[in-house]
């Protein structure tokens, strides 16, 4: 979209925060924006000073993901027009009747809200993202696209190329067994001789932030072993997975329950050597993971939980890796 | 079966009266105790809330009595914090340790239509006209708790006999036990509103109000918040109750449309708005809009009391900052966990209290 400033016409900037689930719907938001005619950036890969600057303002009791999507909120502020910040809702299923719906972490709920508040001069673009039967709904971005000023017909448009887009991500994790670290960041993983293959199960924005896990997926690689991660599974085996918990087990929590569908499909695969569960210091959704699943699961396969946060250090880390393999062995 | 419920703010004794009008056993509540709270909290998972602590241990505790079914709030949308999750997992935990099963039925929050579905299958089916006596035997008790709560808050920082507030307050309350019919509880209201002409207030005592903000469980639950109110009240400061489980059941489901609760509900939504365009966790949104009337009906500080590990209570902070800094009101943030001090925490208030009247004496 074309706006008019003191040096001519230019485009308007929206930025993305490399992180939180950008890992999971980046091509959906690059694509809808590109297509609604918005330039997209966006924020530099975690690193250090990133990190620094995200801790400094941010809240201690957060978990880590969340400190680190500070540092890129403040790596985007005064370089983009707009912040998009996606108010994260309901997943349903069926016909939605009481008890079909989980949610995301409230974190992602709130978020726009809460950044508004820590940063008053930040113009926040928040579309709210729902899904119905793992499909994202419609209404909430056509109505947001009407609000950045396009017509009707234009943002079918740019929801329908978003979504085929989606589709083409999804089609590329599950079918061509790629995470999406090696899609969106043309990184290279799992390459070389890797004999045995390593389950690695978490929330995508500690498991493919690089920087807030230390390399974990590097480290894995190294001693040999091909990683696999969530993202990898057909989001209908995950959700088959899950459904077979009790009712009452299955969690409200959207990212929680394709980690107990994700821990129990693995648990099931004889080629996977272990399982390696990591998960952000304090994360409140992922407190009955191990009550519920776990704990059924160390009977059939080995499983490390490894907890993370900013203070995590490389040597620790290293140590709780080669221990693990070294009963695997 | 015997029914139970959580013992926050004598909520329970509203749930006595709906229980003994549907001729159903109501189980005395034993009080939350450090005892409990030191099993919850080696039995929990890692990252469990401290609220999921406690109710571990209080749960545990009235499985030990037999008591075989829990009948707590629903609330108004499941995106709340880890609510039901916390039912659930402290049912496993309970099992897992050996003691006797026991269900969790929770009402309300859903809407009007499930649960009254819901009432109806625990009361065993009675008609409907006796159920909404049932509901309205409820409400009125619940109305009536909180109205003599609220009082006693208002007054107690005035009293110039210590302690006759809370004797007030607990003789109404100990009469609200009997209650059997809405009118009963009516009656016991009036009839305490005048007894309370009988304490004396110091009329020309500097009274500062302040605002209390937090997640539900912490303040409507005197133990975990290291009884907050009565704390702020000795020191001068007058608190209104927040977020009154009269206003969240009879507002939120709207028990009387256009009522004096549900107005007061939609109000507060309606203030929220400024702040908040999204709900993160179960009341939030009516939390921040109680917060903002309040402030704008003179309070002069915020007090925030947050548990370690609570969702909600993360996010209030950063637009509780916001609105205090908006009203330019000072605002205090005090976490517990497990192994918070409550001399600290009364050094901190005491702290804050004197910051508010030097502030109200300079003008």
């Amino acid at each position: 979209m074309e706006q008019a400033g003191p040096f001519g016409i230019y485009r308007m900037t929206i930025g993305i925060p490399r992180a939180g689930l950008y890992y999971l719907y980046y091509p959906f938001w690059k694509t809808f924006l590109e297509t609604l005619g918005f330039d997209v950036v966006v924020s530099a890969p975690t690193n250090r000073n990133l990190l620094a600057a995200g801790l400094k303002v941010a809240n201690s009791e957060l978990c880590l993901p969340m400190k680190v999507m500070y540092g890129h909120i403040l790596d985007l502020r005064g370089r983009v027009d707009f912040v998009l910040l996606p108010q994260m809702d309901e997943c349903s299923w069926g016909a939605g009747t009481y008890g079909t719906s989980t949610y995301f972490c409230p974190y992602f709920v709130g978020m726009p809200d809460v950044m508004e508040a820590e940063f008053p001069d930040l113009k926040i673009l928040r579309p709210v993202m729902s899904f119905h039967d793992n499909q994202i709904v419609d209404g909430p971005w056509l109505d947001f696209g009407r609000q950045l000023g396009k017509n009707r017909e234009v943002v079918r448009h740019a929801f329908d190329q978003a979504l085929a887009s989606y589709q083409l991500f999804l089609a590329e994790r599950t079918k061509n067994n790629r995470t999406p670290l090696e899609i969106l960041e043309k990184k290279k993983v799992n390459t070389g001789d890797l004999p045995q293959k390593m389950a690695l199960v978490g929330r995508p924005y500690i498991v493919y932030d690089e920087s807030a896990n230390l390399e974990l997926i590097k480290k894995i690689n190294q001693r040999g072993y091909r990683v696999q991660t969530l993202e990898m599974i057909d989001p209908e085996e995950l959700r088959l997975n899950f459904r077979q918990l009790p009712f009452h087990s299955q969690s409200h929590w959207y990212l929680t329950n394709e980690e107990y569908g994700a821990l129990r499909h693995f648990g099931q695969r004889p080629d996977i050597a272990g399982i390696i569960y990591l998960i952000p210091f304090n994360c409140g959704p992922d407190f009955m993971v191990e009550e519920t699943v776990i704990a059924d699961l160390r009977r059939r396969k080995p499983v490390a939980i490894i907890s993370i946060d900013e203070s995590t250090g490389e040597a620790g880390l290293t140590t709780r890796l080669d221990a693990f393999i070294d009963m695997l062995k | 079966m015997t029914y139970a419920s959580y013992p926050a703010l004598n909520e329970y004794l509203a749930m006595r009266a709906m229980f003994q009008y549907f001729g159903q056993k109501f189980s005395d509540l034993p009080p939350l105790t450090e005892e409990m709270l030191t099993w919850g909290e080696a039995k929990s998972p890692e990252y469990a809330c401290l609220p999921f602590k406690i109710y571990l241990g209080f749960c545990r505790e009235l499985a030990r009595r037999k008591i075989n079914a829990f009948f707590v709030h629903g609330i108004r949308n499941i995106r709340a914090c880890r609510y039901l999750d916390l039912w659930e997992g402290i049912q496993k935990i309970v099992r897992r340790e050996g003691y006797p099963e026991f269900t969790v039925y929770s009402w309300s929050g859903y809407g009007a239509k499930k649960s009254f579905q819901i009432l109806k299958k625990i009361m065993g089916g009675p008609s409907y006209p006796k159920m909404l006596m049932g509901i309205l035997v409820y409400s009125a008790t619940l109305d009536a708790t909180d109205r003599l709560n609220d009082l006693a808050n208002q007054a107690r920082p005035r009293e110039v006999v210590a302690g006759s507030v809370d004797a007030w307050l607990s003789r109404w309350l100990r009469e609200l036990e009997k209650v059997r019919r809405w009118r009963q509880a009516k009656e016991i209201l009036g009839r305490a509103k005048n007894d309370f002409g009988r304490i004396k207030l110091g009329q020309t005592r500097l009274v500062i109000k302040v605002a209390l903000a937090g997640d539900l469980f912490k303040i409507h639950e005197p133990f975990f918040n290291f009884d907050t109110i009565r704390k702020l009240n000795r020191l001068g400061v007058a608190v209104e109750q927040p977020q009154s489980f009269s206003l969240l059941f009879m507002g939120g489901n709207k028990i009387w449309p256009g009522g004096y609760y549900h107005r007061r509900f939609r109000r507060y939504q309606k203030k929220s708005q400024k702040y908040l365009k999204s709900i993160p966790g179960s009341y939030f949104d009516v939390g921040i809009g109680e917060i903002v009337d309040q402030l704008e009906r003179g309070a002069k500080g915020i007090v925030h009391f947050q548990s370690f590990g609570c969702m909600p209570d993360i996010m209030f902070k950063p637009i509780l900052d916001r609105i205090a800094r908006d009203f330019r009101v000072p605002i205090i943030h005090y976490m517990r966990d497990t192994h918070a001090s409550d001399t600290a925490y009364q050094t901190r208030l005491e702290a804050f209290a004197d910051l508010l009247r030097r502030q109200e004496l300079k003008k």
